[in-house]
């Protein structure tokens, strides 16, 4: 690094503290961080370990409660600590811009998306409305929205949720800033969507020349977008480096778990298996001496780890300070000797068929009630929320539902838990037709056989009632246990199944992490004598260290009691991970189902395709090939005549897909492609993920 | 497993407090607002004296002396009795009608305002959890209520009824303030109907009473406690109201309404009589005011 370079941002042993009730909360614990001009570095950590925090305090947006207590941020050699209100308001937006996470709660709703737009330019610069107009309608040109005068005239709740983040993104460029913060961006997006967005943000850079700090929890989004990486945990930066170095030579025990712990979709799970990284962050107030994540780490040492204040040491070459990591033991540990034990899954003998779905439909009516609707005549609208759907589930198998916002995969579990009743179709388990038995008319026992693990962990536990009355109510209920007695020690035992301590049943939801409650989430569905659990996104919620523990778990008990497991997720790396078979499903219907290693390798189903390269994938020897699809979801109650998926389809022959439903076509027994291309077309294509071979080395 | 450990130990150092203890925690809480605490104070004021009001050595509040008409503050009597605050038009001890007149407003206002929550609260739920049919119904009807002026609403009723009585009031202040409780409660459990916890309920097949009433209602307690402690301000006012207009509790017992109503006849004789219960009226509404505030103000700081 030359030192005449005038680094854009630099942050110099940056303590950040909260104020509570409780006391003060050391958030950010002596931070450092250089951006150079024209860089984009990453800063990704767990929830809570201050990476947001740091972003607000270089926009000096601290709250009421908080406040930088020492060291300094540095903006182009300024002291951005020092500064009043009105030489903060001439930087911000203009100097410095940001791009939440929430699009929908960044713009304003009342306003015209172009006033909000133009108002930027015009306060900052104070040029003339039809100049701000004609740069604002360029810039939405440039971040590929189409019709940019017409985008202008709307309002925010006219976009979706990716042009409003395009919109945002647009917005904070208008002022040319010099240095643009983006704060998980894309975590509220579908994966295809964010794929779009990241292709955006990775040009930015090189075309306006504009440093990016881009903060998210998700190392391969990290990979794709920056030049250098800061791994930070509980409230401290643990690594940092060029992302080459972090990503194939890390040096730190946390940075090494966070990389275990994420499945690869390239990955085999029998012979990889996923490493959770054991316990959770601690509290600020509750952090250990010395180094933070002692408490979760193989290497701790006495005497070694729980000394105060340990520095960024160097472990690059020498004279270069490019990649520092806080270890006391990082010259000690050898990488290459050590490989945790991680969960390992045998594989299961699937057996008789528990599920089956014939044709199912699922349309919601529309009426539309409007005066010119009755003058019309008519005017009744079906959504088509599920339609045709037909699988078969057998006793232990792991069926992952794989498909984006709006694909109909709610609906179908809606459906398959007797909340909605089928239009049309038949669903029978063990044998039993339950397509129009709603859940009132079910009997307990039946309930009992399907349950449900949800995906949000704070709103799946009731947080007025303790989470051992929770898991008994399950018990009662299904007729499980009938005394009192029994019912206790059977919660007791409920919760030891999930690798709880008994003594978590006097428990309040709140005094619970993400985790634990999932955990508890996955013990309430395994309550009853349960052969079907449907399990909806149970982790995208969770933290990466602990997704996969949650993960193991639900796979280890699934095998364990030999359930049927319906997977439903939009992450295609644990799908991998976890699944036997997949559906893939697009705008109410199935257009792809296999075993996972047919779904995962050519030929694939255009829109699989499109998915499997959006999977942000954390492995720097992973070439993807890229595809991004253009436009938008279409609604469901208007889905495109013909292949649902001729929209957006990279691969759309012509008219033919336009016109006709396309047939299904058999690739082998399992594996079914719904696509007009022909076999030869659908053979003949390549695989999306490739690792480079054995480039990767443990150095 | 170790991560069992970990947890174990994070068991150990946070030990379950007993339920009450919590409780007492959080109402201690409100010892961090300022106006908070002066609600407590005031409104602890009207409670414990309208508790201990028959232990007090007060006169008897509906005895008549008449020898003492319209007396001011602190006058001795001609028997040697010494009235603090003096005696109203019919020669009653102002200060034993007015904390004796305090219990049976507190008493009533309480009454009719729980009666209103619960009648309000079962609508609000029913609606806000089956919608449909009910919702379209029971908001037409709320609307309709609350599109009556408040004032034709009390005469209405308690005429209809046949005059003057407490359980009248107590269909009268349901009538006026049923509906908006309603409105409060029906938003409350529209947010929170489509939780996954209520999901969970649905899908092992609980009954809907025992949703609303199991899974939901203790959800939304916090703003409800805060809003509860309004109306009973307002509940308040309108008993007074109502005892002014004299179609409140019927006399000869004390309330302050009524006492404002009987001094008002007598021009500036009856300044000193009417003070006081205008007075305790204006203190004990603020009071339960800035304690709502004040809870309010506590439950959204962390």
């Amino acid at each position: 690094m030359l030192d005449s370079q005038q680094p854009v941002l630099e942050c110099k042993n940056l303590c950040i503290s909260y104020y509570t009730r409780t006391g003060e909360v050391e958030a950010v614990v002596d931070f450092n961080l250089k951006v150079l001009s024209g860089e984009a570095v990453g800063l990704v950590g767990e929830s809570g370990c201050g990476k947001s925090t740091v972003a607000l305090a270089i926009m000096q947006y601290m709250g009421r409660n908080g406040a930088i207590v020492s060291g300094e941020i540095n903006f182009m050699g300024q002291n951005l600590c020092g500064l009043n209100e009105a030489e903060l308001r001439r930087i911000r937006g203009k100097d410095i811009a940001m791009v939440y996470q929430e699009p929908m709660a960044s713009l304003n709703p009342s306003m015209k998306v172009g006033k909000q737009l133009v108002e930027v330019p015009i306060r900052h610069e104070g040029i003339s409305y039809q100049e701000a107009f004609q740069r604002s309608a360029n810039l939405l040109s440039e971040v590929n929205l189409p019709d940019p005068e017409s985008m202008m005239s709307r309002f925010p709740h006219q976009l979706s949720g990716g042009q409003q983040q395009r919109v945002l993104i647009a917005m904070a460029l208008l002022s040319r800033p010099k240095l643009l913060l983006l704060d998980e961006p894309t975590t509220a997006l579908d994966v295809t969507v964010e794929a779009g967005i990241v292709d955006l943000i990775r040009g930015i850079s090189k075309k306006y020349g504009t440093s990016l700090l881009y903060i998210s929890h998700n190392l391969g989004l990290i990979l794709e977008t920056c030049n250098r990486i800061t791994v930070m945990y509980s409230g401290q930066a643990v690594e940092h480096g060029s992302i080459k170095q972090v990503f194939d030579q890390m040096r730190h025990p946390y940075t090494r778990g966070l990389f275990a712990s994420i499945p690869l979709p390239g990955a085999d799970r029998y012979e990889h298996p996923l490493v959770p990284i054991r316990g959770q962050l601690p509290l600020p107030q509750e952090r250990p001496k010395g180094c933070y994540f002692s408490p979760r780490c193989d290497f701790f040492q006495k005497g070694t780890c729980d000394k105060k204040g340990l520095p960024m040491e160097n472990v690059g070459e020498v004279g270069h300070d490019d990649h520092v990591v806080r270890c006391a033991r990082h010259s000690e540990i050898d990488w290459q000797k050590y490989k945790p034990e991680g969960i390992k899954q045998i594989p299961c003998e699937k057996g008789e068929e528990i599920l089956v779905v014939e044709d199912m439909k699922k349309y919601y009516e529309v009426k539309d009630r409007s005066l010119s609707a009755l003058l019309r005549g008519g005017g009744t609208k079906s959504i088509k929320a599920n339609d045709g759907i037909s699988f078969v589930a057998h006793e232990a198998e792991t069926l992952a539902i794989v498909g984006e916002t709006g694909c109909g995969k709610s609906t179908l579990a809606k459906v398959l838990m007797g909340l909605e009743c089928a239009s049309s179709g038949a669903i029978r388990i063990r044998g039993k037709d339950i397509a129009s038995l709603p859940v009132q008319k079910r009997n307990p026992q039946m309930i009992g056989m399907m349950q449900i693990v949800f995906q949000n962990p704070f709103e799946t536990l009731n947080p007025s009632y303790s989470v051992g009355s929770q898991v008994a109510r399950v018990l009662y209920k299904f007729g499980v246990t009938k005394k009192r007695a029994e019912t206790q020690s059977k919660t007791k035992e409920m919760l030891d199944m999930v690798k709880l301590p008994t003594a978590f049943t006097s428990r309040k939801p709140r005094q619970l992490s993400g985790g634990q409650k999932q955990r508890i989430g996955i013990a309430r569905a395994f309550a009853g004598n349960t052969s079907v659990i449907i399990a909806d996104e149970p982790v995208s919620a969770l933290d990466v260290s602990v997704q996969a523990s949650v993960t193991s778990l639900l796979s280890e008990l699934q095998r364990k009691k030999r359930t049927t497991l319906l997977f439903i997720s939009h992450d295609l790396s644990l799908v991998r991970y976890l699944a036997d078979r997949v559906l893939v499903m697009y705008l109410g219907k199935i257009v792809e189902s296999g075993t996972t290693e047919e779904i995962f390798s050519p030929p694939y189903h255009p829109y699989t395709e499109a998915l499997l390269s959006a999977v942000p994938i954390a492995d720097t020897s992973v070439k993807k090939k890229r595809i991004v699809l253009k436009g938008e979801l279409p609604s469901p109650s208007a889905p495109p005549p013909g292949c649902p998926f001729q929209t957006r389809c990279q691969r759309k022959i012509g008219a033919i897909c336009e016109q006709e439903v396309p047939p299904i076509r058999e690739m082998s027994a399992q594996h079914k492609i719904a696509c007009h291309l022909s076999l030869e077309e659908l053979r003949s294509m390549e695989p999306v993920i490739e690792f480079a071979k054995k480039a990767k080395k443990v150095a | 497993m170790s991560d069992q450990q970990t947890e174990k130990n994070a068991q150990s150092n946070e030990p379950q407090a007993s339920r009450l203890l919590v409780l007492w925690r959080k109402i201690a809480l409100i010892r961090e607002s300022r106006v908070g605490m002066l609600g407590t104070f005031l409104v602890a004021f009207w409670l414990v004296l309208s508790v201990i009001v028959p232990a007090l050595p007060l006169f008897d509040p509906l005895q008549q002396y008449p020898c003492c008409i319209s007396l001011p503050i602190a006058s001795h009597g001609e028997d040697g009795g010494f009235f603090v605050l003096g005696t109203d038009d019919r020669g009653r001890d102002i200060l034993a009608r007015l904390v004796w007149g305090g219990r049976l407003v507190l008493f009533w206002a309480t009454l009719s305002m729980l009666v209103a929550y619960v009648v309000g609260g079962a609508m609000g739920l029913v609606a806000g959890y089956l919608r449909g049919w009910w919702d379209v119904g029971l908001s037409f009807l709320a609307n309709v209520l609350l599109s009556f002026p408040v004032m034709v609403m009390y005469l209405l009723v308690i005429t209809y009824l046949g005059g003057a009585s407490g359980v009248n009031v107590i269909f009268a202040v349901t009538f006026a303030t049923a509906p908006a409780i309603f409105r409060i409660v029906r938003g409350l459990i529209l947010d929170i109907r489509a939780r996954d916890y209520v999901f969970a309920a649905q899908v092992r097949g609980e009954h809907p009473l025992r949703i609303m009433l199991v899974e939901l209602l203790p959800n939304v307690r916090g703003p409800l406690i805060v809003d509860m402690c309004l109306r009973l301000g307002y509940t308040t006012i309108t008993i007074a109201l109502l005892g002014y207009l004299g179609i409140g509790l019927p006399p000869p017992a004390p309330n302050w309404g009524t006492m404002i109503a009987d001094a008002q006849q007598f021009g500036h004789l009856g300044v000193n009589a009417m003070l006081w219960p205008a007075l305790a009226i204006s203190t004990l509404v603020l009071g339960l005011n800035l304690f709502a505030d004040g809870l309010r103000e506590v439950s959204l700081r962390d």
